[in-house]
């Protein structure tokens, strides 16, 4: 079973991650450009509460996946608040042996709460999930599929879509889903993806700040 | 941190250079009087503030405004509405340009009051319409940039042969006050919006590019003047400078003046988003709200950036470019090429490129190395344009023209996205900073020097400002294309697999799909056979597995762009869905597709 690491960082710091995991003999990985929040009234009552950040994601091996927490974690000091934090997710990565879909169970404490929501509206879920404890979240931007329109020139209409990610306890988890699915409900749109965490470095349990 | 804190990290990490360079040379081989020297580092302080505002504000409120305007333009279903919306746009944004006023009264007097300022203003608007207009056809169309510009700038070079040096000067500097603080932001949040929704494997070269194209509507637009009206000398001499005194008077002189035309720049954008907001986008209060605070804090940033350097850069440039060419020749050139190694780094609009080329490329194009590139064109022409004043033998055309021919050929063997950064980086490079600070060093250095004149020599920088980054970008993209793993860019069509679904079942897979830029409609397509509806493409940049790219000169292993797919599919077809993507052979050797399966609620 492999691992899917993911560290969220301040912006321009993803690239020393990655050299980081070149050392360890991973040569590959993504970085996405997202935005973080900060908790602050007056910013945020103006919607100037947002700070750049990156997501760095690498598959690892188990084994990997450990040196890299602590490594990444102690670089960029993630026990101090708003450096940044990670967390993995177990996956399986699909070769072309590959036969059938099975997890092992793991001592799983946190979640990752994605919402992928239309463009514009990532606030609304940030509110929400904090009224039931989540910290924050992290949003990146991305896009639905193209769908070909025709105009005078033929255009394609990529519906514009905001994810956000929230990574809760476990003892928390239920109590934000259901803030969010009902928001989504609400809103008639939108989705929610809960995965599975297995490992975590960075503060997530107190209140304020950036996740 | 918040993005107030990022900013001004960004902006200070600019401004450092340039103060530290110029309080070293006003402590050791100038001497430069105290007031100018308090009012410089005054001035340095504010805008350091002025321009994390502005850059803060631009960022909150221009995205959105260019994004919903495009889409205004782009969904049109008549050309006319197209072509007229383009045109308006390009127009009101230049007629309310404030540089551009202000060199059209230079050429008036210059001409000894046979041209009128205001005739010369909206001449120049309705060239600059014209070609944003013909810009989004060009990018709607898919015309190639490098086609396009060769046709334009073609164009340009005959016209250049039928004027004199000092309208060809002009022409050019027309362009780079046309290319405002304001006016820059604008266009390129336009192209960007403009290019996301044509979409397709171009939508990153067409982000680039417009602004270029804007900026030789003036040109042209002079040039037609000078050649029709018959106009081909300058007459009359500068006025004497006078230094102004004092700390805080002059800020408060200037003060007004700057409030006066930031509002008047600000105002066409403005009353065109809020008209066509209360006609068709019809946005919600919040939104509204956030693109009003963002319009705010871009006129506030404006304001005092424009007064720090009015107020504390501009004499002490002139003085710096007084004394030092009274001292010795070499010593101006050198000075000359080391400000605009940094000056150009404060530029406003260089910010915001290198902002939008890092999302457009997820970051794969790394800003250091476009800055680099940018600060050496601008060190040379900046050195270029001193030994022009220190040697009436050497002549503007010698290398504005040829510079410019040899970036056209180089525009065919560039990368493709280059060629468009190439051409914005001229508009971009010649804003603010230049129009003042180096220009007036420039004009010192020409009233120091006998034989040089203040008024042919000043007109030129600008134009050489404008010039030189479009070529050192060009010679970049070579660079960069050679190490670049070339991207397939026909069509494939599959063969529609018909695939019997079993039973719905209530457990669902995440599957998260890693590949090459340009893939992930299809991926999405090919999971539409297997019934899977809804999916997410992510953009950004990163290493693969099997392969590098490195540039060996800079140190510098690139990251290509990446696509990250997210679907959530049906856990009865997971396994069939992930070994046939596995197995597909054109994605496995084109777009080096990586899959990865987890469990999701």
């Amino acid at each position: 079973m492999g691992r899917v690491y993911f560290a969220i960082v301040n912006r321009g710091k993803a690239n020393s991650v990655m050299k980081y995991t070149k050392s360890l003999g991973i040569h590959e990985g993504t970085i996405l450009q997202g935005e973080g929040t900060v908790r602050s009234k007056i910013l945020e009552s103006f919607g100037l509460n947002q700070t750049s950040k990156e997501i760095v994601i690498v598959p690892v091996s188990e084994e990997n996946d450990k040196k890299l927490h602590g490594a990444i974690a102690k670089k960029f000091e993630f026990e101090k608040q708003n450096n940044g934090i990670s967390f993995s997710v177990p996956f399986k990565r699909w070769t072309k042996e590959s036969k059938m879909m099975g997890l092992e169970q793991e001592p799983m404490n946190y979640s990752l709460l994605m919402t992928v929501v239309e463009e514009g509206h990532h606030n609304d879920i940030i509110t929400v999930a904090r009224r039931a404890d989540a910290r924050g979240g992290t949003v990146i931007h991305g896009r639905g599929e193209g769908v070909r329109q025709e105009a005078f020139f033929p255009i394609n209409v990529e519906p514009q879509k905001d994810t956000i990610l929230i990574v809760v306890h476990n003892s928390i988890k239920e109590k934000v889903q259901k803030e969010i699915r009902s928001y989504l409900d609400e809103a008639k749109n939108g989705k929610l993806i809960t995965l599975p965490v297995v490992n975590t470095t960075g503060i997530f349990e107190d209140s304020g700040g950036v996740v | 941190m918040s993005l107030f804190l990022d900013k001004m990290k960004e902006v200070s990490k600019t401004l450092i250079p340039v103060v530290a360079m110029v309080l070293l040379l006003s402590m050791t081989i100038v001497r430069v009087p105290t007031d100018i020297t308090i009012r410089f580092i005054n001035g340095s302080l504010l805008l350091l503030v002025g321009l994390t505002v502005f850059l803060w504000g631009v960022e909150i409120a221009m995205d959105p405004i260019g994004n919903h305007m495009s889409r205004e333009v782009a969904s049109s279903s008549k050309l006319m509405k197209i072509a007229f919306l383009s045109f308006l746009l390009g127009f009101l944004i230049t007629v309310a340009e404030p540089d551009l006023l202000i060199l059209g009264n230079q050429i008036q007097s210059a001409s000894g009051d046979t041209m009128n300022s205001t005739f010369i203003v909206y001449m120049v608007s309705l060239g600059v319409g014209i070609m944003v207009s013909l810009g989004v056809f060009r990018l709607l169309k898919g015309m190639k940039m490098n086609i396009f510009m060769a046709i334009v700038y073609a164009l340009i070079l005959v016209l250049g042969f039928f004027v004199s040096e000092e309208f060809l000067a002009i022409a050019f500097d027309a362009s780079g006050a046309t290319t405002g603080a304001l006016t820059t932001p604008f266009v390129l949040s336009l192209s960007l919006g403009l290019s996301t929704y044509k979409g397709g494997q171009g939508t990153e070269e067409d982000s680039f590019g417009l602004v270029g194209i804007m900026s030789s509507g003036p040109i042209l637009a002079v040039m037609l003047i000078s050649i029709l009206s018959g106009q081909k000398n300058i007459q009359g001499v500068a006025e004497d400078y006078v230094f102004l005194t004092g700390i805080f008077s002059p800020i408060i002189d200037i003060l007004p003046i700057v409030i006066k035309e930031s509002v008047f720049a600000l105002i066409p954008i403005s009353i065109l988003f809020f008209g066509f907001n209360f006609v068709k986008f019809k946005l919600d209060a919040d939104e509204i709200k956030k693109i009003l605070v963002g319009l705010v804090l871009t006129l506030v940033g404006l304001i005092l950036f424009l007064t720090a350097v009015n107020s504390g850069f501009m004499d002490m440039g002139r003085m710096l470019g007084m004394k030092i060419a009274s001292l010795d020749k070499r010593v101006l050139i050198l000075v000359g090429f080391a400000l605009g190694l940094i000056i150009v780094l404060v530029e406003p609009a260089v910010h915001v490129l290198g902002e939008q080329i890092q999302s457009v490329t997820g970051g794969s194009i790394p800003i250091s190395m476009i800055r680099t590139t940018l600060s050496l064109g601008v060190g040379i022409a900046i050195a270029i344009s001193m030994l022009r004043i220190v040697s009436p033998s050497v002549k503007l055309w010698y290398f504005l023209l040829p510079g410019f021919a040899i970036a056209i050929v180089l525009s065919f063997f560039s990368d493709p996205i280059f060629v468009g950064i190439a051409y914005d980086a001229g508009g971009v490079a010649s804003g603010p900073m230049t129009a003042t600070f180096v220009l007036a060093f420039a004009q010192g250095a020409a009233s120091s020097i006998e034989t040089a004149n203040v008024l042919v020599d000043g007109f030129g920088v600008i134009a050489m400002v404008a010039m030189a980054p479009v070529l050192s970008l060009m010679i970049l993209g070579l660079i960069f294309k050679s190490k670049k793993v070339v991207q397939l860019d026909e069509h494939h069509e599959f063969v529609e697999e018909v695939v019997s679904l079993p039973q719905e079942s209530l457990a669902y897979h995440f599957v998260m799909v890693v590949m090459k830029r340009g893939y992930a409609d299809e991926i999405i397509r090919f999971a539409h056979n297997y019934g899977v509806g809804d999916a997410t493409v992510y953009h950004g940049r990163g290493l693969f597995e099997d392969h590098s790219v490195e540039i060996p000169l800079m140190q510098l292993e690139l990251h290509e762009e990446q696509e990250l797919v997210c679907l959530v599919v049906d856990s009865s077809i997971t396994d069939t869905l992930a070994t046939n993507l596995v197995n597909n052979e054109r994605f496995e050797k084109e777009a080096d597709i990586s899959i990865y399966v987890t469990m999701s609620e």
